[in-house]
């Protein structure tokens, strides 16, 4: 049984209103595109239909820095919930054509959907490019005060622009010469924890008036739960046999992703199992190998090593905490439940 | 009618004062890149590389929009927004030729092909355009104006991009059809190249400065009559042009099987033996260099050359013709609009 937490709570109260904004959203998006003619029609359906299921992380968050600024929800700050959901359609579908994922969610990704081959390429980056250019359309048509939207547009942008940084280095990572923990560690701030945590947080917060200066706080805050979380699913990918709602079975360990555990791995493993984990890692043929590589990240302390960065990153969330501003004490127990809860994610 | 070059004068002096500016701002998300981790240097300096090069019309564009709506020269800021529209459109052409499979843009290799070959060099390419999006959204939300601004400025890019990716949707579902005719080749200018291309850039520029909704939809007409000239000519070039002055191929529009308005005209008037030498090559990547000079001469003979000159023209004279209507506008600016769009029918680069 899921146990109740604050953070729970808040989600599960605010995810009826996140669905009807995205229901929103969603046929804005349709009739945009179907305006051009009724031949694009079945591309914007496969488009929006990413906009199915989810656990609305972002879209939850952005509500959350929203309203632990200004104590109650606006209509608007809905449509900009829903946005992030859209713009997150987008970059998965390219994140999965970069992974050569051909499903999610058990059912095939945008591009196969659009046409696989290059045909569905073609359509796939088209579309993610639409949810980009759309996302920033939406936030500059709020009827919020400019001083809040200028600042919540160029956070909004930074967040990306830090997103595709540490996208490029996930690219790069596995071959590189250089590998080292505190180089994963920042990939994983770069490409997980902004855009997953601090990104939508922030935005919300900027947008019901947070001044930028106390905003520092929410961000220090945002990325060290956000890194904590991606270590903490890092670990997941590891230790679970059963796939989970939106990932592959030890799908990082197919792949060879360039996470802190393989970094502390290369980094302090004996030489017979630095070369065995080299072998294997991202080429694994049978089952045994997942079990293998198990053992090696364990034995060489790269799975200690990764809880021990995790508590770290618990303890940075908790201090930036402590400097943050919030409407009510209701929002300081969820973010303070949110650091607690990562190790049970 | 002869262009005077007035138009080229006024992109060369917004170009002098861009391109420094240009350079800061790639060398500025080169070092915001780098903050992670050094690898990211060698990828950024790369994606710098392929904005080397372009003809800066849009930049131009969107100080002469302010310029228009101000009767004042654009100040620091405007060229910086100019600045981030060359970047994105750095970034949207190396998307665009992704899906065109095009190797050389602006004289040298295509983004993806600077890069490694095969999927990681694509991922590599497909993210740095990408950030290349973001850092011009960024650029555009930092400006020295006042927040009001910002966000009317915003407002106009975005929304303008939107349009342009719907449009590049509607093109690249326009490829993988069977047949299409000559409306449907000119919906995919209007949407995407003529608004982007022209009348977005000027609207930018002028919303920067205030100017009424009216003010901008009076100039729309002539704007999107001449954006379309821009790309008629522009897909006349990707046939006919010298590549040594487009510094870019001339055969991939006939490899990729692009639909234009040359290829709508032989699509619908080509018989027999053009019409199958039509099908068999057009679209065809394995054509030989001799089978893609068959086709150039295809569209010679069968008059789609000679139509789509004719309706570059056509679309030229109404936007000469909407260009006198627009009231509010200074004779100088009328001048150099009239003399943009005769550059962009009688280009050759």
């Amino acid at each position: 049984m899921t146990q109740e937490t604050p953070f729970r709570t808040y989600r599960a109260s605010r995810l009826p209103a996140i669905e009807t904004a995205i229901s929103v959203e969603r046929e804005q998006v349709l009739a945009a595109i179907n305006e051009i003619s009724p031949n694009v029609t079945p591309l914007a359906e496969s488009l929006v239909a990413g906009l199915h299921g989810g656990g609305r992380l972002r879209a939850t968050l952005t509500l959350l820095g929203y309203e632990l600024t200004a104590s109650k929800l606006d209509e608007s700050i809905l449509s900009v919930a829903a946005l992030t959901e859209l713009l997150q359609v987008g970059i998965l579908a390219q994140d999965d054509w970069i992974d050569h994922a051909t499903t999610r969610r058990e059912k095939p990704t945008l591009a196969e959907v659009v046409g696989g081959g290059h045909r569905g390429f073609s359509h796939m980056i088209t579309l993610s490019d639409t949810t980009f250019f759309r996302f920033f359309e939406g936030l500059s048509k709020l009827p919020f005060p400019a001083t809040y939207v200028a600042p919540a547009l160029a956070w909004g942008a930074r967040t990306l622009v830090a997103t595709t940084a540490g996208e490029l280095l996930d690219i790069e990572h596995p071959h590189a010469d250089i590998h080292s923990p505190d180089s994963a560690l920042r990939m994983t701030e770069y490409k997980s924890a902004y855009y997953s945590v601090a990104g939508p947080l922030v935005l919300g917060a900027l947008l019901a008036g947070m001044p930028e200066s106390e905003s520092t706080h929410l961000t220090e805050y945002g990325l060290a739960l956000g890194t904590a979380y991606q270590l903490q699913d890092d670990l997941n990918d590891i230790y679970t046999d059963h796939p989970g709602a939106g990932n592959s079975l030890h799908s990082d360990l197919h792949e060879g992703k360039a996470t802190l555990i393989a970094s502390y791995v290369r980094a302090y493993a004996k030489p017979d199992d630095y070369t065995l984990f080299t072998e294997k890692y991202g080429h694994i043929s049978h089952p045994d190998d997942v079990t293998l590589l198990r053992s090696i990240m364990e034995r060489s302390g790269a799975v200690t090593h990764t809880r021990e960065e995790i508590g770290r990153q618990q303890d940075r969330a908790r201090h930036a905490l402590t400097q943050i501003v919030t409407s009510s004490d209701e929002y300081r127990a969820i973010l303070t439940d949110l650091v607690s809860v990562v190790a049970r994610s | 009618m002869m262009h005077q070059d007035i138009f080229k004068s006024y992109i060369k002096a917004v170009v002098r004062q861009l391109e420094p500016e240009l350079i800061h701002s790639l060398e500025e998300l080169t070092a915001t890149a780098a903050q992670p981790s050094s690898l990211t240097t060698p990828l950024l300096d790369r994606f710098s590389l392929v904005n080397a090069g372009g003809k800066r019309v849009r930049s131009a564009l969107v100080a002469l929009g302010w310029e228009i709506a101000t009767n004042s020269p654009a100040p620091l800021p405007l060229i910086k927004a100019g600045v981030a529209y060359e970047i994105v459109q750095t970034a949207i052409l190396a998307h665009d030729d992704m899906m065109d499979r095009s190797e050389l843009r602006r004289g040298m290799p295509t983004l993806e092909y600077q890069l490694e070959s095969g999927h990681r060099g694509r991922s590599l390419a497909l993210v740095l355009a990408d950030m290349g999006y973001f850092w011009g959204f960024q650029s555009l939300s930092e400006l020295d104006l006042s927040p009001e601004v910002i966000v009317q400025g915003m407002r106009s890019f975005a929304s303008g991009m939107v349009k342009t990716g719907i449009g590049q949707l509607y093109d690249v579902e326009l490829t993988f059809r069977t047949s299409f005719t000559e409306a449907d080749a000119l919906k995919a200018i209007e949407w995407k190249t003529a608004f982007y291309t022209v009348t977005a850039p000027i609207r930018m520029g002028a919303a920067y400065a205030g100017a009424s909704k009216e003010f901008l939809d009076a100039l729309e007409p002539f704007t999107q009559a001449a954006g379309i000239v821009f790309q008629i000519v522009d897909d006349i070039l990707g046939v006919f042009g010298e590549e040594d002055e487009t510094k870019k191929s001339v055969s991939s529009d006939i490899l990729e099987g692009k639909r234009t308005v040359l290829a709508a005209y032989v699509e619908i008037y080509a018989t027999g033996a053009d019409r199958e030498l039509y099908d068999r090559y057009y679209g065809n990547r394995e054509i030989t260099p001799e089978q893609v000079a068959e086709i150039r001469e295809l569209f010679k003979r069968s008059g789609a050359y000679d139509h789509t000159m004719r309706l570059a023209q056509a679309y030229a004279d109404q936007a000469l013709g909407t260009l006198d209507t627009i009231e509010g506008i200074t004779d100088e600016h009328r001048a150099i609009l009239h003399d943009m769009v005769l550059f962009f029918l009688t280009r050759s680069a």
